[in-house]
């Protein structure tokens, strides 16, 4: 199995079989996850700026990934309506001021994009102290999840 | 109701363990003090530190990593220290004096040997896009706070390793922080013993008070460089940098950006500034987990 890790700030979509995406240690990072097994081609975005500062800087926004993720499943031959969507991260310290609250703010962009969209979420595992590691195999329909101290979860 | 056995472990049991501890290299205070002094030169420093090999040998591998971002590779310890000038020759002596200490596993965190130089240097590194951000002038003094801010997990986890599953335990069913759950179980936290032991390595006030309070949003919002110190600790948890069982485990006071002289705009320039300065430095850890 041939794992491509995915850096926060990253946005991979691969149609490659017997391949693994992986994110590990997201932090309060947002993992998009999608894939669709008819067409063999799945996909991750792990999203770490709710909002640029910067207009000329490299690292993109959530929306800019978001963007970039379903234009390029679509590119390899994925269908709407047949992806299977995930969401994992976004962790927080037990107690954050609104205003530093990353991954609160990643996850509610990433949902109402997806909402405007027509596009259902089929899992997800987020918020809390929690620092996870998410992974998914290309053209498989499940996210895994896998934390310090805690059983592997399978979305 | 969780069952938890009486504190056995108290500060004055840190402070005896300690002595078994290595010390830091007086060495490094000795070349620090020489660059404080106007009528020394850098060919000081060299002749204070060139006879302790390991330490050469911890300068050169750092200076030879992206995080000093020389152009050249370099042998030698004179023109190391040549290239580098003042401010990045003080903070390479700290990292390399640290090395020994910040590259053990910390079993009773979960965290392997490259979590805690990755966290260390993760930190280290957000903290000088912080203090340029802010403006903050102290830069040598908050990185060296910043790569020693966790030093104490080192004491904690030697001496009371196993008893840190109860302190996990404490804190998921109570709710408690981490910080509470270490005085509950063991009558200490990481930041406190962290504190004691470079107080002991005789480390300035303002640096042992910063890794004092390094979790404690009471105290870290009292003064700009405890608080600049928690902000990049906090940014490095988010950014997933070598986060151990207790990551997340903390508060984070609702003041922090105040006293930390740094507005909403700043602190996502310094996430999105400091994750590209840290990819730029990504070979350091394999350079120095070799």
């Amino acid at each position: 199995m041939k794992e491509i890790l995915v850096k926060k700030g990253r946005t991979i979509v691969s149609d490659s079989k017997n391949t693994q995406l992986i994110a590990p240690s997201l932090g309060a990072a947002l993992a998009v996850g999608a894939s669709d097994p008819f067409a063999n081609v799945s996909g991750m975005a792990v999203c770490i700026l709710p909002q640029k500062t910067d207009k000329t800087s490299p690292m993109p926004d959530v929306l800019e990934q978001m963007r970039e993720l379903f234009k390029d499943l679509i590119a390899k031959g994925a269908k709407p309506q047949n992806l299977k969507i995930f969401l994992a991260g976004a962790g927080g310290f037990i107690d954050e001021p609104d205003e530093i609250a990353i991954g609160k703010r990643l996850y509610k962009a990433v949902i109402k994009t997806l909402k405007k969209n027509g596009l259902k979420l089929s899992g997800e595992h987020v918020g809390g102290p929690l620092n996870r590691t998410a992974s998914i195999r290309v053209g498989e329909k499940h996210m895994t999840i896998t934390m310090l101290d805690e059983k592997e979860i399978q979305l | 109701m969780i069952a938890v056995s009486t504190p056995n472990f108290t500060l004055d049991a840190v402070f005896e363990s300690m002595a078994e501890l290595p010390v830091f290299p007086k060495v490094v205070h000795k070349a620090l003090q020489v660059l404080d002094d106007p009528n020394k030169k850098i060919a000081d420093v060299s002749e204070i530190i060139k006879f302790d090999q390991g330490l050469v040998a911890n300068i050169l591998k750092l200076t030879n990593s992206a995080i000093f971002g020389l152009r050249q590779q370099v042998t030698d310890l004179d023109t190391a220290l040549a290239l580098l000038g003042n401010q990045k020759i003080r903070e390479v002596l700290v990292a390399g004096a640290a090395l020994p200490y910040l590259t053990r596993p910390l079993s009773g965190y979960e965290m392997s040997p490259e979590d805690l130089w990755l966290h260390s240097m993760g930190c280290a590194v957000i903290t000088d896009v912080l203090g340029r951000r802010t403006g903050y002038a102290e830069k040598s003094t908050l990185f060296t706070a910043a790569i020693l801010h966790d030093i104490g997990k080192i004491v904690l986890d030697i001496y009371v390793g196993p008893r840190l599953g109860e302190v996990l335990m404490i804190s998921k069913q109570r709710g408690n922080s981490f910080s509470e759950a270490e005085w509950i179980v063991l009558g200490t936290d990481h930041a406190v013993a962290g504190a004691a032991i470079l107080s002991n390595w005789d480390f300035p006030p303002d640096i042992c008070r910063a890794v004092r309070s390094h979790h404690d949003p009471d105290l870290y919002i009292q003064d700009r460089l405890s608080a600049l110190l928690a902000l990049s600790n906090t940014i490095a948890v988010q950014l997933g940098l070598g986060v151990g069982t207790d990551g997340f485990r903390y508060p984070v006071s609702h003041s922090l950006l105040a006293a930390a002289g740094c507005s909403p705009e700043d602190y996502y320039w310094c996430v999105e500034n400091s994750l590209e300065a840290f990819y730029e430095t990504e070979d350091l850890l394999n350079t120095i987990m070799e």
